[in-house]
């Protein structure tokens, strides 16, 4: 997901927020969700650590890779809230 | 008897109103009274849709507080039916354990105690009236606002007003009445007097559904003289008796819990008048003893019909309290288990109904254990052991290895477990969301309704491709069943994730965590697409066999995706703002398809 994405994804919630249709998001509920974010990252990174077989460590990486994506997203939300 | 009984109610009713006006006056009372208790009760559900039921959910840490709690909102409400309905509908949902909601029920007992103290130190002792009318004026102009919170303080006020107009009838028609009729004339003395009189005062408060009322309606009587200070004790204690058929008639659709809990409540009821009509002599002179220590007027027999109403409940409390545990074995010893019949509904029932906090949680855990049959049918369509997966150190080779073809009609169990329990959550949404629930409970109801079906489209997938995953991986078709066993192993990695996801906290995890898996099945399909395709043109696999592994594909494909969208909607935040920032940080179906496609790892993948 680019920031594009969830740029647009910001725009409508605001609208809807305008509307009465949405609940405030405040920078704690972001901040909540980028430490859900960074425990599964840890605990992905520890499972790494004792993973040899090599189709698993590309699937852990692809998914560490994906999950730091989304961390990269909530941050940029975290700036913008 | 049931069929009788409102035709006997009425002849009364109309016989009473004939032979005395004074009589219309009472009745009119005590009809003002209920309503006045129906308001009540409908205005502190108003203040639900969590509030009330968070409330009651915390009042779970001890029997104390338990019994605290009960108390507490016995005497804030004036409804021990209203408490008893609510903690039966938590029960049933399982959100407290009996233990807590004996201690409630023992609670709700003293806490009702309030009611007749307020009417015989407040209600008989102030022009009450003058309080009802301005209540009844301001509560209208609430009870018509938009706000739900300025409408349940609208009907709390309203309820109160309609209470207090209706002790102030009944105080006029007592007064009235004595001129024409001295109903002293009944009185009774001796043992008689005690079991007339209980019996009386229990089928009273039946009819009426409340205690209250029947209390409000003997201390009226008892302060115009027009029964005696012996037989209200008596009807006190019949109406104790008699408040537990409340308790009954809403256990009678929950579960096996709430049965237990109600007959707790007629157990405790039936001990306490037991024992307070064994020991009536010392129990009135202990009123005198303590009435004469706080200055009431040994002639107030109102007040003091209110500290025996309080004492024989404490004292009921005191002697129960010991005996809890026994009590508990006793219930759970009478009233058996259901039969754990996973293909019934466990928790979703009429009991809960009404009580949004109640409903959400309650259809959360159906959905939960509609998921739970689900994957175990998933994983044995696919010959898979789901504990031996769980436990696996490496889910391809134990896939691999797990040849052996289930012996299992898959259609017939889809029947017996599935389809049974999705019908009963379809049409428990269904039914409770024309109710009076709110708006964001009845969404919140659809997002669960929905990680039902998903889920029970994912069993119809796994349905469809069986016979050919049975067929091509209990003996060795060479790349067919590499290719078959992808398929389970990806299914499996799914089924693995999602009992991953249901062990953590629900406080700490995200359904953001499955992200990596929804983009990945997109891959996987491609590849495996891209795979079967120059298997076929290079021969390594026959069109019959191609053909037949396209389709499952196919279905396998679905159904992964399925399971992650129900599990994606079940795990996901149910708080509103972290609800909206997880929507935002949640790919799309397009955004999953921008990803490149990784050849090189998922042909690695989907070869092994």
């Amino acid at each position: 997901m680019s920031l594009k994405d969830i740029s647009a994804k910001l725009q409508d919630y605001q609208d809807r927020l305008k509307q009465g249709k949405a609940d405030k998001i405040e920078p704690k509920h972001v901040e909540k969700i980028i430490a859900k974010l960074a425990a599964k990252e840890s605990e992905l990174l520890s499972e790494l650590e004792t993973v040899t077989k090599e189709g698993k460590r590309e699937r852990l990486e692809k998914k560490l890779e994906t999950l730091r994506s989304g961390q990269a997203k909530a941050k940029w939300l975290l700036e913008q809230i | 008897m049931k069929r009788l009984l409102l035709p006997v109610i009425l002849g009364i009713l109309i016989t009473g109103f004939w032979i005395s006006p004074d009589f219309q006056v009472i009745a009119a009372g005590v009809a003002i009274f209920l309503f006045g208790m129906l308001m009540l009760e409908d205005g502190f559900k108003l203040f639900s849709g969590g509030f009330l039921e968070r409330l009651l959910a915390r009042a779970t840490g001890s029997t104390l507080k338990s019994l605290g709690f009960g108390v507490l909102t016995t005497t804030i409400m004036q409804s021990s039916s209203l408490v008893s309905v609510i903690t039966i509908s938590f029960l049933s949902a399982g959100l407290i354990s009996l233990a807590a909601g004996v201690g409630i029920i023992f609670g709700a007992n003293i806490g009702t105690t309030t009611g007749a103290w307020l009417v015989a130190g407040f209600g008989l002792k102030v022009k009450i009236s003058a309080y009802a009318l301005p209540m009844l004026a301001v509560s209208i102009v609430l009870v018509f606002q938009k706000s739900k919170f300025l409408r349940g303080i609208g009907f709390v006020l309203a309820g109160l007003g309609f209470l207090f107009l209706g002790i102030h009838y009944m105080k006029e028609g007592f007064e009235a009445f004595k001129d024409q009729f001295d109903l002293t004339r009944f009185a009774m003395t001796g043992l008689a007097g005690l079991v007339v009189y209980t019996l009386v005062g229990a089928a009273a408060t039946v009819v009426m559904q409340s205690s209250h009322a029947t209390m409000v309606l003997i201390i009226t009587a008892l302060a115009a003289g027009q029964i005696s200070y012996d037989n209200a004790l008596a009807l006190a204690i019949g109406a104790n008796i008699g408040t537990t058929i409340t308790a009954i008639i809403g256990a009678m659709t929950a579960n096996f819990q709430g049965r237990r809990l109600a007959l707790a409540h007629l157990v405790f009821n039936l001990v306490t008048a037991g024992v307070a009509l064994a020991l009536i002599s010392p129990l009135r002179e202990a009123v005198d003893w303590i009435s004469a220590g706080v200055g009431i007027a040994p002639d107030d027999f109102a007040l003091k019909l209110a500290v025996f109403h309080t004492i024989f409940n404490t004292m009921g409390v005191a002697i129960m309290l010991p005996l809890m545990r026994r009590l508990i074995a006793f219930l759970e010893r009478t009233i058996a288990e259901d039969l754990p019949d996973v293909s019934r509904p466990k928790y979703i029932s009429d009991a809960i109904e009404g009580f949004p906090a109640a409903v959400e949680i309650a259809l959360r855990k159906e959905v939960g254990h509609l998921h739970e049959n689900a994957i175990e049918l998933i994983t044995h369509g696919l010959n898979l052991h789901r504990h031996d997966l769980y436990e696996a150190p490496d889910i391809e080779r134990y896939v691999a290895q797990a040849r052996r073809p289930f012996d299992m009609d898959i259609d017939q169990a889809y029947e017996q477990r599935i389809k049974v329990l999705y019908g009963a959550i379809v049409e428990f949404v269904t039914r409770v969301s024309t109710g009076r629930m709110p708006a964001d409970t009845i969404e919140y109801m659809h997002k669960l309704r929905e990680a039902a079906e998903r889920m029970v489209w994912a069993v119809k997938e796994v349905k469809h491709m069986r016979g050919n995953t049975s067929h091509y991986t209990s003996e060795d078709h060479g790349v067919v069943t590499d290719a078959y066993n992808t398929l389970r192993t990806e299914i499996a990695r799914i089924v693995v994730e999602y009992h991953k996801m249901s062990l953590v906290d629900p406080d700490a995890r995200s359904s953001l965590w499955l992200e990596e898996e929804r983009a990945r099945v997109k891959r996987d399909k491609r590849a495996t697409s891209n795979l079967v395709e120059d298997l076929m043109r290079d021969g390594g696999m026959s069109a019959h066999a191609g053909t037949s592994f396209t389709n499952d594909a196919s279905y396998a494909y679905r159904a992964m995706k399925d399971m992650l969208e129900a599990a994606r909607i079940f795990f996901a935040e149910v708080e509103g703002p972290l609800t909206e920032v997880e929507r935002m940080l949640t790919l799309d179906e397009d955004e999953l398809d921008d990803d490149q496609v990784d050849r090189q790892a998922v042909n690695s993948g989907a070869a092994s």
